[in-house]
């Protein structure tokens, strides 16, 4: 070494310098690769359902100390009054709002919201000459019920409130709720000593206290129809949305799902209330969408299975490799309250709370032993396993994510149920104890009381992800509730998987 | 030929330790890597966060460092490092002050992402490192997963900070996420670099001395 010219020695250093530097940022780019794939995002939506709050029953933290300017205006309270505009327009709007500033920074192409967007719950009849809805055939000689103006102010605001989302690039797709569809004799403003007049009878077709009405279906299409309407007249779906809607189907009453045995004895007419439609999101990724009316009128509780056989099938037919659906019932009940030995979940309960759609139930008795079924929500769960499709819902006021099988063992996958019904309506899962002194329950989910919403994001490798985010009832920041969060909601395969879904246990 | 060698490896360690900063960074911000088991924070266009410190003048900022993880986001995705004054720091975001400083930020992976700067506080005192994010075009969200407590790490920070949606920052030591800022002291002064040069030259001329230079140039 020490016979070597200056300049060869100077030659090594360089050359063991240079290959020292290669393998420091090899260390370095192989840690890069290892610690994150880059799988980019090519279509996405949010969802999530359940805005409007109760006039009578608001979560207590949602209640404000003194509403007076003069005093201690505005400060939380568990005592206090609901905000006035919260009061005459029934939403929550500081968390419904608080989500809608968070979708938009996500930027989904579309939200869908699984109803209960009003409170509802009342019978808006209008005249006969105004069965279409549309404003400009009105005149002023016809009169409305007291309930057209109670629901169509609350059905503006919240229209008002999404609005700016088009304006960011995120298209909003409405799914009916029984807070649209059905009217409750006894819901606010009325009550059961002062009950609505037009559901508080037998004669009247109320025969459980909330049952769903055409009429309210007409509301429903009067106030959301135009979004529906879009999916094909397309003023401004694709401008919003960046893609267009094909093959879609339910507009109308003749493709819309009618009464039969799985579809329930639907009365009343479902366009725009059912529906469905394909996105191509990329070359070989078909997505298809699909919003079903889980309160039709005639058949309270159900979801059109006979129509969705057919509309998968036609999906699959075409090469649909995802399919989502999207309703308001659950079809398996939440039982928030199991960390104290409560049963939410019909048909035995012990605890007041919203059943699903497997709240529809049927007993039979044989020799003083009584089973109980559930065969529309298990003939549905059983087509979602078939198509390996997944379900999103609310109606429960909290979030939930769950796999459930098959009931009746037919399909071997286990698709998910997403409940989302955290919009902003009272938490299901109460404070314990009377308010003002009243304390958190003990959660059976640390996010039960949780505001949140959905992100399904659909990635160029074919890959669904799903990230859940959300905020407690203390209104604190956003985050990610990664306990619920599914990496591969729907796999890459789920084409192929759907190909092959013939293939039984 | 040893000396040789000594002598070119005192010179590089010589200029080394002149580069400010390149070898004597020292965190005046260091939360440690998140261990909270708290749901993440989110960083998007809607929520910003920010952790305080403090700060000499004559220091030299030269590493912003926020611990992140994907979310719904993706590698390149982009947000920016802001140094605020402590003072006004929490007013409405239309009467907050300008930042001081700010540099691009790029979540390259899970944990610390890093960015380079050279900015020197003019004054001592506290500031507050922001993590804000211009457009969901930059991001859709990142995740800052939480500390264990708001007191964690070499360099705990003053204070947390997260935006409300009317972008108005809200302390809370509730949320406290993952901060890293690093200083360089300041440069040597001229009588320090008078004393090393003097000190080069004298190296300098004990090498010359045992024929250094005819080494080189036979």
């Amino acid at each position: 070494m020490q016979n070597q010219e200056p300049g060869r020695l100077a030659t090594r250093h360089f050359k063991a310098s240079v290959t020292a530097i290669a393998i420091v940022s090899a260390i370095g780019l192989g840690d890069f690769a290892g610690a994150q794939a880059n799988d980019p995002v090519i279509f996405s939506f949010a969802t999530l359902g359940d805005s409007r709050t109760d006039p009578n029953k608001p979560d207590a933290t949602t209640l404000l100390a003194n509403p007076s300017p003069t005093t201690e205006g505005g400060m939380p309270s568990l005592s206090g009054t609901i905000l006035p505009q919260d009061n005459m327009w029934v939403q929550n709007t500081l968390a419904y709002g608080t989500i809608l500033a968070g979708i938009q920074s996500q930027s989904p192409n579309l939200l869908f919201f699984n109803g209960d967007m009003i409170f509802g719950y009342g019978r808006p009849i209008l005249p006969t000459a105004w069965a279409n809805g549309i404003p400009n055939s009105w005149n002023t000689a016809q009169t409305v019920t007291p309930d057209v103006i109670f629901e169509y102010i609350q059905y503006a605001y919240w229209r008002g409130m999404v609005a700016n989302l088009f304006l960011t690039g995120t298209y909003v797709i409405p799914v009916p709720g029984n807070h649209e569809t059905q009217c409750s004799y006894s819901a606010a403003p009325y009550s059961t000593s002062n009950p609505n007049p037009n559901c508080n009878t037998a004669a009247q077709g109320n025969l459980t206290g909330k049952t769903a009405y055409a009429d309210n279906e007409n509301a429903f299409r009067a106030n959301m129809g135009d979004l529906v309407q879009d999916l094909v007249t397309n003023l401004r779906f694709s401008n919003v949305s960046g893609y267009y809607a094909q093959n879609v189907t339910g507009l109308t009453q003749a493709s819309a799902p009618a009464a039969s045995a799985l579809n329930g004895p639907i009365t009343g007419n479902q366009a725009e209330l059912s529906y469905s439609f394909d996105i191509q999101a990329q070359s070989g990724t078909l997505l298809h969408f699909v919003v079903i009316n889980t309160d039709p009128s005639g058949a309270d509780t159900t979801a059109p299975t006979d129509w969705l056989a057919t509309d998968f099938a036609n999906a699959h037919a075409r090469g649909v490799g995802n399919i989502f659906v999207f309703g308001h019932k659950a079809a398996f009940t939440y039982n928030y309250a199991a960390v104290t030995g409560g049963k939410v979940t019909p048909p035995l309960t012990n605890s007041p709370g919203p059943g699903g759609l497997d709240a529809n139930y049927t007993t039979t008795t044989v020799n003083g032993v009584t089973t109980y079924g559930e065969p529309y929500r298990n003939a549905f769960w059983s087509l979602i396993a078939e198509y390996n499709a997944t379900y999103f819902s609310g109606h429960e006021h909290t979030v939930n994510v769950s796999q459930n099988p098959d009931p009746t063992g037919t399909y071997a996958s286990t698709p998910y149920q997403v409940i989302v019904g955290s919009g902003g309506s009272p938490f299901d899962d109460k404070l314990s104890g009377t308010c003002p002194n009243c304390t958190e329950p003990k959660l059976t989910n640390p996010f039960d009381r949780y505001y949140a919403w959905a992100l399904v994001q659909v990635h160029q490798s074919g890959n669904v992800s799903m990230t859940i985010h959300g905020f407690s009832d203390q209104f604190g920041p956003t985050t990610d509730l990664s306990l619920y969060d599914v990496p591969t909601l729907q796999p890459a395969a789920a084409a192929a998987t759907l190909a092959k879904k013939k293939a039984k246990k | 030929m040893k000396k040789v060698r000594l002598i070119g490896s005192a010179a590089v360690l010589t200029a080394v330790a002149l580069v400010p900063g390149a070898a004597s960074a020292a965190f005046i911000l260091d939360t440690g890597a998140p261990t909270g088991s708290g749901a993440p924070i989110i960083l998007s266009s809607s929520q910003f966060i920010a952790g305080e410190f403090a700060a000499t003048a004559g220091d030299t900022i030269v590493d912003l460092s926020a611990y992140l993880t994907q979310g719904v986001g993706e590698p390149g995705d982009t947000f920016t490092f802001d140094i605020y004054a402590n003072s006004g720091f929490t007013s409405r975001e239309s009467n907050r002050p300008a930042a001081l400083y700010s540099a691009t930020g790029t979540f390259t992976a899970n944990g610390w992402n890093s960015t380079a700067v050279n900015w020197m506080p003019q004054a001592t005192g506290d500031y507050w490192l922001a993590l804000q994010v211009g457009a969901p075009t930059d991001t859709r969200g990142l995740d800052a997963p939480l500390e264990a407590s708001a007191v964690t790490g070499t360099a705990p920070a003053l204070g947390f900070a997260y935006t409300s949606t009317s972008g108005q920052y809200i302390l809370s030591s509730s949320y406290p996420v993952g901060l890293e800022v690093s200083d360089a002291p300041p440069v040597p002064m001229p009588a320090s670099i008078l004393l090393l040069l003097s000190g080069l030259g004298a190296v300098y001329g004990f090498a010359r001395r045992r024929g250094f230079r005819a080494h080189f140039t036979s």
